[in-house]
């Protein structure tokens, strides 16, 4: 049976190294109450309260946490091939970014270390992603708190490997946007072949008439989920950031 | 004992013994929202705070954070979706701040109990938490969201002997079972599909559980889950419908409240993106 949480899996001991088990704790642990109310050590200090603010944020494989105004999700955390065919070298990491204002919409990236990730307050730098190891056996990644450029909520992006989703969080009134194809490549695009449709159903299951392919460059407009995308920008692979498609976000067809 | 419930959950010695390594990402913070007017212990249909206690607890509410319990959090939105009523009556808002928690028929193990070894003994549970013992990031706690989930993840914590041990990871059953007093199981993906829309309609708590992804190798499609469900977590089954296609497909909801997956064929269940499904009763 295992135990289940962001990068932690264990197998049960059997029975008989429970009882073991069980007699070397209670040795340890004599005279400690068994319905015992105590809060941990990890409950709150005052001291906590007046620490400063974080130059980074900190967020788990697997965990949430809140960077400037946007929540983020890290959904997975794992070492690349040294550079080969053009592959970014390095850890990658799958994040998920979420924001409610001005309505919702989540931003999947896949990021290097160093590169920018866009929130909804602006451009943020990812310093570090740890893959698990004997020492942090979750991986983590480290966002700087402030922005390195601002940023408007009404801008987001759509990229190379991601997703943007439109609407929600229940999926039955959200929709995926994905990036089907740079042209003429990632690395100089001048446009994006985009496809859109119900985030609730595979894409297998969803009938043809309902998904919906645009090529758009900077300028075009897309109306998606009750929302409408006006692309601001096509650019490609840097440094900085994985190819994308940077929006001007507007509630309302 | 509680230090015991901890053991045999997994948890490793050094652990238990308070020796593990300083972690900065799990050491709670007292949020400046945490004693906001503002924020009540459930909200209203509309997600707005209602002081008048006549709201009910929603799944929605709960917003998994720094913690990793995601085991605990798609435990307690299971409940909320299933009997809310069971989560208003667990938690009693003491008006001073504090609220008491009441885990049912819990199974002691204490050596007043000799241990279980002539039977088992049960108890309710009381856990008296506090506005102060609200991590800032904790389960709810960013967003000025209802306070339910936060009060109970507080008051398991307590339960079990802190944010440590219940912040590591766990399993969904133990949760059930702490949250209800009843017994909770786990099935392979094969025996829990057939199962999970009865489980449903007869009112039991279903989750399921997603297999380790391993970073550690190099590659990113090697460990890309078939559905792009997050490895090692938990997320909550609320309901099973009817695709476009006429098959049937499972709803699931992530513990973090955003990410929700797209719905999963019930066909494709042991496809290798779900390690395995709990059912408790409630």
């Amino acid at each position: 049976m295992t135990i289940i949480d962001a990068g932690q899996s264990k197998t049960r001991r059997p029975i008989a190294g429970r009882l073991v088990a069980f007699a070397a704790l209670l040795l340890l642990s004599a005279g400690t109450s068994a319905w015992s109310t105590q809060a941990g050590k990890s409950m709150s200090s005052s001291s906590d309260q007046q620490a400063a603010a974080p130059a980074e944020v900190e967020i788990l494989r697997g965990r949430a946490g809140v960077v400037g105004r946007s929540r983020v999700g890290v959904s997975s955390i794992v070492a690349t091939p040294p550079p080969f065919q053009g592959a970014l070298p390095g850890a990658r990491a799958t994040l998920i970014e979420m924001r409610d204002a001005p309505m919702h919409v989540e931003s999947t990236l896949v990021v290097s270390e160093k590169m920018l990730l866009p929130l909804a307050d602006g451009l943020h730098r990812v310093s570090k992603l740890a893959t698990p190891s004997e020492s942090d056996r979750q991986g983590h990644v480290a966002i700087d708190a402030e922005a390195a450029r601002a940023g408007s909520p009404n801008t987001v992006f759509a990229s190379e490997e991601g997703r943007l989703r439109i609407g929600g969080p229940e999926v039955k009134s959200a929709y995926d946007l994905r990036v089907l194809a740079w042209t003429p490549d990632q690395h100089a695009p001048h446009s994006a072949t985009v496809e859109w449709l119900t985030a609730a159903f595979p894409r297998e299951a969803v009938p043809a008439q309902q998904i919906r392919q645009q090529t758009v460059k900077a300028g075009d407009r897309l109306q998606v989920g009750g929302a409408t995308l006006t692309v601001k920008a096509v650019e490609g692979q840097t440094q900085d950031h994985p190819a994308w498609i940077e929006f001007e976000l507007a509630p309302g067809a | 004992m509680s230090s015991v419930n901890v053991a045999f959950a997994g948890v490793d010695i050094q652990r238990f013994l308070g020796l593990a390594e300083h972690n900065p990402v799990l050491d709670p913070k007292i949020g400046p929202d945490n004693t906001a007017p503002n924020r009540s212990l459930f909200n209203d249909a509309n997600g707005q705070p209602d002081f008048s206690n006549s709201s009910q607890p929603n799944p929605n509410d709960v917003k998994q954070e720094g913690y990793g319990d995601c085991y605990f959090d798609a435990s307690i939105a299971a409940l909320a979706q299933q009997h809310p009523d069971q989560i208003k009556n667990m938690i009693h808002d003491n008006g001073n701040g504090t609220f008491t928690v009441t885990f049912p028929h819990q199974k002691d193990n204490s050596a007043g109990n000799l241990w279980g070894l002539f039977g088992d003994d049960y108890h309710d549970v009381k856990i008296t938490v506090s506005d102060k013992d609200l991590p800032s990031n904790g389960t709810s706690s960013s967003d000025g969201t209802a306070k339910w989930p936060e009060v109970l993840e507080a008051a398991y914590a307590k339960m079990q002997g802190g944010y440590d041990a219940i912040g590591n990871g766990g399993h969904p059953t133990d949760a059930m079972t702490a949250l209800t007093g009843k017994s909770a199981d786990a099935y392979s993906p094969e025996d829990g599909a057939g199962k999970i829309e009865q489980a449903l309609k007869d009112g039991k708590l279903v989750t399921i559980a997603t297999p380790e992804s391993d970073g550690n190798q190099a590659g990113m499609e090697a460990h890309k889950n078939p559905h792009d469900l997050v490895g090692g977590h938990a997320y909550t089954v609320t309901g099973v419908c009817t695709g476009p296609d006429g098959k049937k497909y499972l709803e699931l909801r992530n513990p973090w409240g955003f990410d929700q997956p797209t719905n999963i064929p019930l066909d494709k269940l042991n496809d290798g993106s779900i390690d395995e499904v709990e059912i408790g009763n409630a």
